[in-house]
């Protein structure tokens, strides 16, 4: 617990030598892996224990309309400059009959008594979300250390995976927006998840030059490179199916 | 084994080397397992170099298939008891869609909406149930299933992987310590342990990890440089990727002519 700790700090520090101990300790990959696991947990703790007071004593129906429909409401002040009038007031029309539905869905009855269902539901989403964010990290990563060899890089698998686990340091506190986003200033929770995100790109990169043994240009080539190859990717695929539903109109036509 | 082969305490008699082999790999599988999940290249040399790698790994592959066959029926069961039924799900989506004023909107623009809505709805909900809820002959199903499609899979994959290093790359090693290595690789399947857990789904974190395993056995096993080793995984990947695509074509053309020849009997 000692070494996740100096992890944490010396990651959001942005310290290469915690970066170096972590990428050639011989239980890196372990470490790593425990790391970006325990930091999803701490992230989804908050909402897991919101979750659960909520599955022991729901919050009446009223209570439940009253806070949905005030988060749809910000949601349409933030969309309406960019929609049509008449689209703004049809969903507007409909949004109490569908919040009716949701909290009607909510109680429908299960074989399990409703308090241990929802405890069982909410305990598998906060257990869910390190399993979530490993198959993430672990795909991206794969990525990122082939290009980092192709660039001249020399770290191996285990040195990246136990370098990079350290960007998702920020992510823990994440669990400070959840606690925003719960006082109903969920504006500013958005602001601080982007700092958040910003920051554990800074962590990533570094990450890739201390585990790569390059400097930060390539690094940082590295890191984006994937996430540019799939942009071009995913362009390259709507692009081609525009064309196909284009040549099958003109067809009909 | 030192000092030759063991006595069954109950029995008396001499354990077979077989039989050995299997409670030796039953004993150590669940460290041996937490070993190579860290990629620990002294477990999957150790199963290299036991006696009889390929029994051993069988075992490991088989008791990976039957754990994550129990999961499957546990998963299911928690489902089953954390979800509405579906027919009141069914009422109360189709009740509360059909109260709201868009519908009424959309009848007394279109009379046959209303039909047109109520057909649309059923396909959805029947492709998304099917989804959701498990049936009891799909979950046994694949619980029988899973144990011996992991034990193919591994055989198949063990199998393309040899051609391909040692046809294609030149590599040296011989097939059994690589399938025996190749077993070991299969412990981040036991991530799936958590889907029993509903709104658990260890899918992509099994099959990332599962990437990293096999590369790392198979750059064990030959003892290659990244780049060869890597060259020689995705040959074997290929090689499964054209042989499944083959075996499909054959099926499909099968189909085809026996159709054309039913079609052109009276």
């Amino acid at each position: 617990m000692i070494e996740m700790w100096r992890g944490f700090v010396g990651g959001l520090a942005l310290r290469r030598e915690t970066m170096a101990a972590w990428a050639e300790a011989p239980d890196g990959f372990r470490r790593g892996v425990l790391f970006v696991a325990l930091t999803a947990l701490i992230a989804g703790s908050l909402t897991v224990i919101v979750d659960t007071a909520h599955a022991i004593s729901p919050p009446d129906a009223e209570q439940q309309r009253a806070k949905m429909q005030a988060q749809v409401e910000r949601l349409y002040s933030a969309l309406e400059p960019f929609l049509d009038r008449e689209v703004v007031d049809a969903i507007r029309d409909n949004t109490p009959a569908a919040l009716d539905l949701l909290i009607e869905l909510q109680e429908l009855p299960t074989p399990l008594p409703n308090p241990t269902s929802r405890l069982i539901t909410a305990l598998g989403v906060w257990l869910g979300e390190p399993i979530t964010r490993l198959g993430g990290w672990f795909g991206y990563t794969v990525f990122v250390l082939l290009v980092a060899r192709l660039l001249g890089g020399t770290g191996g698998v285990r040195q990246m995976f136990a370098a990079t686990a350290l960007a998702s340091a920020p992510r823990a506190l994440g669990v400070f927006g959840a606690l925003l986003g719960l006082l109903g200033v969920g504006a500013l929770g958005g602001l601080v998840a982007a700092g958040l995100w910003v920051w554990s790109v800074a962590i990533y990169v570094r990450a890739v030059s201390v585990a790569s043994r390059f400097d930060g240009a390539r690094a940082l080539v590295a890191t984006v490179a994937p996430a540019l190859a799939l942009a071009v990717l995913i362009g390259c695929l709507v692009a081609a199916f525009g064309a196909l539903l284009a040549l099958a109109v003109a067809g009909a036509g | 084994m030192p000092g030759g082969s063991q006595v069954d305490h109950l029995t008396g008699l001499p354990i077979e080397p077989d039989e050995e082999a299997t409670l030796e790999a039953a004993r150590g599988a669940p460290r041996l397992l937490w070993r190579a999940l860290w990629l620990d290249t002294g477990a999957y040399r150790e199963m290299a170099a036991a006696p009889r790698p390929v029994l051993r790994g069988g075992i490991l592959v088989f008791m990976i298939g039957l754990i994550l066959a129990g999961v499957q029926l546990v998963g299911a069961g928690t489902i089953y008891l954390t979800t509405p039924s579906p027919d009141a799900l069914h009422d109360t989506l189709y009740n509360g869609l059909t109260a709201m004023p868009w519908y009424a909107d959309a009848v007394s623009a279109d009379p046959e909406f209303a039909d047109t809505f109520h057909d649309e709805f059923e396909r959805q909900f029947e492709q998304q149930a099917v989804r959701t809820y498990p049936t009891l002959g799909g979950v046994l199903t694949g619980a029988i299933f899973t144990p011996f499609a992991g034990l193919m899979g591994w055989v198949v994959f063990g199998l393309a992987v040899h051609l391909a290093a040692r046809w294609m790359f030149r590599a040296e090693a011989r097939l059994a310590p690589t399938l025996g290595m190749l077993a070991a690789a299969q412990a981040p399947r036991l991530l799936g342990i958590m889907e029993v857990m509903p709104a658990v789904s260890a899918g992509t974190a099994v099959g990332v990890w599962s990437l990293l395993t096999t590369y790392w056995a198979v750059k064990t096993a030959y003892n290659l440089r990244w780049t060869r080793a890597l060259g020689v995984w995705l040959t074997g990947q290929a090689i499964i990727v054209v042989g499944t695509l083959l075996l499909l074509m054959c099926n499909l053309l099968v189909g085809v002519i026996a159709l054309t020849a039913g079609g052109a009997t009276p």
